[in-house]
């Protein structure tokens, strides 16, 4: 830990700054270094990873101020990827302290397998997952199967095969390194983007912390995942699609195509965009075309269909509600829009109010990708499913980041500041907790979670949920249409002296409405207090959050949570008849072993309220209280 | 945002100055909504909760003072971070620990935004910090020996101040400009008033003798706007235990801080008494502290752990209370080698009792405290806990 902050501290500093700027970074960082460790000998112990984070954060944000306010600054693209490698190789050993999750171990099993066996067929890795991926593993549903039993993973091959020399050298931790060095040539691309763009070097100073070492990119460059890769590619082709550089851009299509097939979606919306070019368009668009082909060749070959494990289906959907829902949801959502993931990248959304003054390659990068997003959002898992957040829009963030960079200027420095807390109040978050980057998609959050738990009060419900909708999420989805005409027509105006006072007020106002009883309850909820019972569906359920969430309950089991008092709908399932108690009065239950029924019972009063299961097991979803006494 | 600019013209009023009023009501109304917030925010009766308005307040005034620069919204910040940790599910020293952290980074920034430092300016710096460090908890201040205290720090922020750059150079009719203090100037300045516990009356002649002798060393011709800096901003970031800064900063260095089981005993031996303690297997060292001792000069045994004829010395150990603010001065008792004893009250009026750590005789299953029956005779020897070996 003391090496990483020596790194950290030293080394960044000694990159960046020089003269005096330098001096009284390094002196600012060791003053800030003695006063945590002072503050430290008085505050319980903590978590020494969330000590390192917080300590590490607290030197990379001295950095940040001093290279975007000093004087003596040596700044330059390659300079800033240099950093951003050199934290991201500090972050590995963070997330290496619970085994990778998600798809992140197929793509491992797969590079074992290429580097040890030559092939793609993963039996012998599936029998050593534990030694290769640090748990057992067993083939995810509807995984491909040879025609002789081989076992293929469902994921394209190309990233493991970029992977291939750094787990050759170093195991898991080369790979992860490897996706480190990704997303320092991302960064590097970003900040050229920027540059090419016309942004001037002050602003994009200030906004490179964000980015870099900002989530959902410092999560992403330290995990295996193709999301870093991909923004790489993308702003590569968004780079040599503006200079008018075809093999830079058609390279790193076709790197992009290979990488996710889903990538396919922007590939035709660059070949329409070629085609509509004057000269060469047409042999543009010829090896874009290739380009896919290959790529579906490859999963044809391995999957035995050209749309891997996806089916025609998933393009038929076309309710307005569900587009509602990710377009909202992938903004504001609590767990997994960008407002409380990456609230820099709000900025993003923002610049769409000021189309006409947004660069050129902000109103490009939305073209291209406008047809993965139209296919994207009304998906129900939009939201990522089971990854860090924002997993289907990262390759997206050097767009939005160039939209933030474009109305960086008319952004009040309170609002800097606040995004700028919370952005390091994430990563810190993310960094010390990594598991806690994976969330069940049930409707909460990390952090309502922990509200609800440590004050037994559901401050779930104050963070806008698409997944489970819920009011906050409409009264968010209203408010930020409203700031976005407020904002094109330049009549968002507010003191800036009065924002941060504001923020608090409206803190205050939360916490005040958290700590009060709901008017719906979710039953599963971590506000609930559960004696007994378990979660329904399971926990690692796929797909668990198409499920209505629930609670159940057999005899003797109870449940206690924070209620409104008054006459209230019970919502739940009973595969025989059951009978429950509510306060001092039982509630005899039908049966209704296939659908949800709902039952009224009554609430003593605002307060907290026991439900016990007498006999028989039920499935409790949720209780709404429409009538206060 | 207006930066004004202009000057006023006499006898009316320009319309800059409008501006410069009509800023200073937009700032009065945030800082009133800002302090709103702190006061229906506060959770939980502590001085310092309880102080959270005030808190915002002064760093309100700080962000005012610095409205010119772009360093104010970094100073504002804090009223935001102040009020989200006192909210927070957290424990009473995270929760602390975070709002002072949010105020002296404030602090710093708010030194650090301008390069001179108006003395009045300066001025009013020292005296909002020396009343955060000192005045809190509210009830416990001697209003007469504060501002004793205080104005002796301020004369040592005098006797540092600079004199205006080129001031000899001005022509006739300019006014000259202010005198400047730097970071180092007010860090001294708190120091020095931090440092007396103005009980007895006599201690808060300390600020002056230090003013006295920073004036004969002209001191002020030292410049170190880091380091003075950081010094603030390491006294402010410990302002929830003040006193424990100015009375016990080496229990801060020092403190053994691993939380290791303990089995109470809470005995009280008189001079010439003895008391055995049969050992549970996994103890490893003995908390005890003195009562009535904390005259005792360093050295005076006060007892003996037998078998091992283990000495139980002034220094291994102190009096319980020694470090409360109305005994300190007159206590010759240091901070015990091996500190174990916990924080107490809160702001200037923090204390930690002076329990000891001894560590046991190997093997011992059954040990005797024997007390020394040469002292006083209202001294005592308390044994107040067996503490195991790890958790």
């Amino acid at each position: 830990m003391i090496a990483i902050a020596l790194t950290v501290g030293i080394a960044l500093p000694l990159m960046f700054l020089r003269g005096r700027t330098l001096a009284r970074c390094l002196g600012a960082e060791v003053a800030a270094a003695l006063i945590l460790a002072i503050a430290g000998r008085v505050v319980p112990p903590l978590d020494r990873y969330l000590a390192a984070a917080i300590a590490g954060a607290s030197l990379v944000v001295i950095v940040s101020i001093a290279v975007a306010s000093g004087r003596d600054v040596r700044w330059s693209a390659n300079r800033a990827a240099l950093a951003a490698l050199l934290v991201y190789l500090c972050v590995i050993p963070a997330m290496m302290r619970t085994p990778i999750d998600g798809d992140e171990p197929y793509y491992l099993l797969v590079t074992d397998s290429l580097l040890h066996d030559h092939d793609l067929d993963l039996r012998n890795q599936y029998r050593e997952s534990v030694r290769i991926a640090g748990r057992a593993l067993e083939p995810q549903p509807s995984d491909p199967v040879g025609s002789h039993g081989e076992q293929y993973s469902r994921q394209e091959p190309f990233l493991a095969i970029l992977l291939l020399p750094g787990y050759a050298a170093f195991g898991l931790a080369g790979a992860l390194a490897t996706i480190a060095l990704f997303a320092a040539l991302a960064i590097r691309s970003i900040i050229r983007l920027l540059e090419d763009e016309g942004i001037d070097d002050a602003t994009i100073r200030a906004i490179f912390p964000f980015v870099a070492f900002g989530p959902p990119l410092i999560f992403y460059a330290t995990r295996i995942w193709p999301e870093v890769p991909a923004a790489f590619a993308f702003t590569e082709v968004l780079r040599g699609f503006r200079q008018r550089r075809g093999r830079r851009w058609i390279a790193a299509l076709f790197a992009l195509v290979l990488l996710k097939l889903r990538f396919v979606l922007l590939a035709v919306m660059i070949a329409l965009r070629s085609l509509a070019l004057r000269r060469r368009g047409a042999g543009a668009t010829l090896l874009i075309a290739i380009a896919i082909s290959v790529a579906i060749l490859i999963v044809w070959l391995i999957s035995g269909s050209v749309i891997n494990v996806h089916s025609w289906e998933e393009l038929k959907q076309f309710d307005v509600r569900d587009y509602l829902r990710g377009i909202f949801g992938l903004a504001l959502d609590g767990n997994s829009g960008l407002l409380f993931q990456a609230p820099f990248y709000v900025l993003g959304i923002f610049a769409l109010a000021r189309w006409r003054s947004t660069a050129e390659a902000f109103r490009l990068g939305w073209f291209f990708a406008a047809l993965y997003l139209f296919l994207l959002v009304p998906r129900s898992e939009w939201h990522g499913g089971w990854s860090p957040p924002l997993r289907y829009i990262t390759f997206f963030m050097p767009v939005l980041a160039l939209g933030a960079a474009s109305i960086w200027h008319r952004v009040a420095a309170p609002v800097v500041a606040i995004l700028g807390a919370w952005t390091i109040g994430v990563a810190i978050h993310g960094v010390a907790f990594p598991w806690r980057l994976f969330h069940i998609a049930n409707g909460e959050s990390p952090a309502g979670e922990w509200l609800s738990a440590a004050m037994q009060a559901d401050f779930s419900r104050l963070f806008p949920s698409f997944i489970r909708p819920n009011l906050a999420a409409i009264i968010a989805s209203a408010l930020l249409l409203i700031a976005l005409l407020l904002f094109s027509r330049d009549l968002l105006r507010i003191p800036s002296v009065a924002i941060l006072p504001m923020t608090a007020v409206v803190l205050l106002v939360a916490f005040r409405a958290g700590s009060s009883p709901a008017k719906s309850v979710e039953l599963e909820d971590a506000h609930v207090t559960h004696h007994g019972g378990e979660l329904y569906p399971p926990m690692y359920t796929v797909a668990r959050f198409n499920y209505r969430g629930g609670w159940i309950l057999h005899a003797g089991q109870a449940m206690s949570f924070l209620a409104r008092g008054g006459r209230c709908e019970l919502e739940y399932m009973a595969p025989a008849p059951a009978v429950i108690q509510i306060g001092t009065v039982a509630y005899p239950l039908d049966a209704s072993p296939i659908r949800y029924r709902t039952v009224a019972v009554d609430i003593p009063a605002n307060g907290r309220v026991e439900l016990k299961c007498l006999s028989g097991t039920i499935n409790l979803d949720g209780l709404h209280c429409n009538t206060n006494r | 945002m207006s930066d004004g600019g202009g000057s006023e013209v006499a006898g009316r009023t320009s319309p800059v100055a409008g501006e410069r009023f009509s800023e200073a009501v937009l700032w009065l109304a945030a800082t009133a909504l800002a302090v709103y917030a702190a006061a229906r925010a506060v959770r939980f009766d502590t001085p310092i909760d309880r102080a959270l308005p005030f808190v915002v307040v002064i760093i309100a005034a700080w962000a005012w003072c610095v409205r010119r620069t772009r360093w104010w919204p970094a100073v504002q910040l804090a009223i935001l971070i102040a009020i989200a940790f006192e909210m927070m599910p957290l424990s009473e020293a995270a929760r602390f620990a975070g709002i002072s952290l949010s105020v002296a980074a404030a602090f710093a920034a708010a030194l650090l935004a301008e390069p001179e430092i108006p003395f009045a300016r300066g001025a009013f710096d020292v005296a909002s910090v020396v009343v955060l460090l000192r005045w809190i908890p509210f009830g416990d201040v001697q209003l007469f020996r504060e501002l004793l205290v205080l104005a002796g720090a301020l004369l040592v922020l005098a006797a540092l101040r600079r004199a205006p750059a080129g001031a000899l150079r001005l022509r006739s009719g300019q006014a000259p400009a202010p005198y400047s203090v730097t970071p180092i100037g007010v860090a001294a300045a708190i120091i020095a008033a931090l440092l007396p516990p103005a009980i007895p009356l006599r201690t808060v002649a300390l600020p002056y003798a230090i003013a006295f002798l920073a004036w004969i060393v002209r001191a002020r011709r030292v410049r170190g706007d880091l380091l003075g800096t950081a010094l603030c901003a390491a006294v402010m970031a410990m302002f929830p235990w003040s006193g424990i800064v100015a009375r016990g900063l080496p229990f801060l260095l020092k403190q053994d801080r691993e939380e290791r089981p303990r089995e109470g005993i809470h005995a009280a031996l008189a001079p010439s008494e003895s008391f055995e303690i049969r050992l549970p297997p996994s103890a490893e060292s003995l908390i005890v502290s003195g009562a009535n001792v904390s005259r005792l000069p360093r050295g005076t045994t006060l007892g003996w752990i037998e078998p091992g004829h283990v000495a139980l010395k002034i220094g291994d150990l102190a009096d319980w209370g020694y470090m409360r603010r109305q005994h300190f001065f007159a206590s010759r008792n240091h901070l015990p080698r091996h500190p174990a004893g916990s924080l107490r009250d809160y702001g200037y009026s923090a204390w930690i009792d002076g329990a000891a750590r001894v560590r046991l005789p190997v093997g011992a299953g059954t040990i005797r405290v024997i007390t020394n029956p040469h002292l006083p005779p209202s001294a005592l020897l308390q044994i107040e806990a067996v503490e195991m070996r790890g958790r």
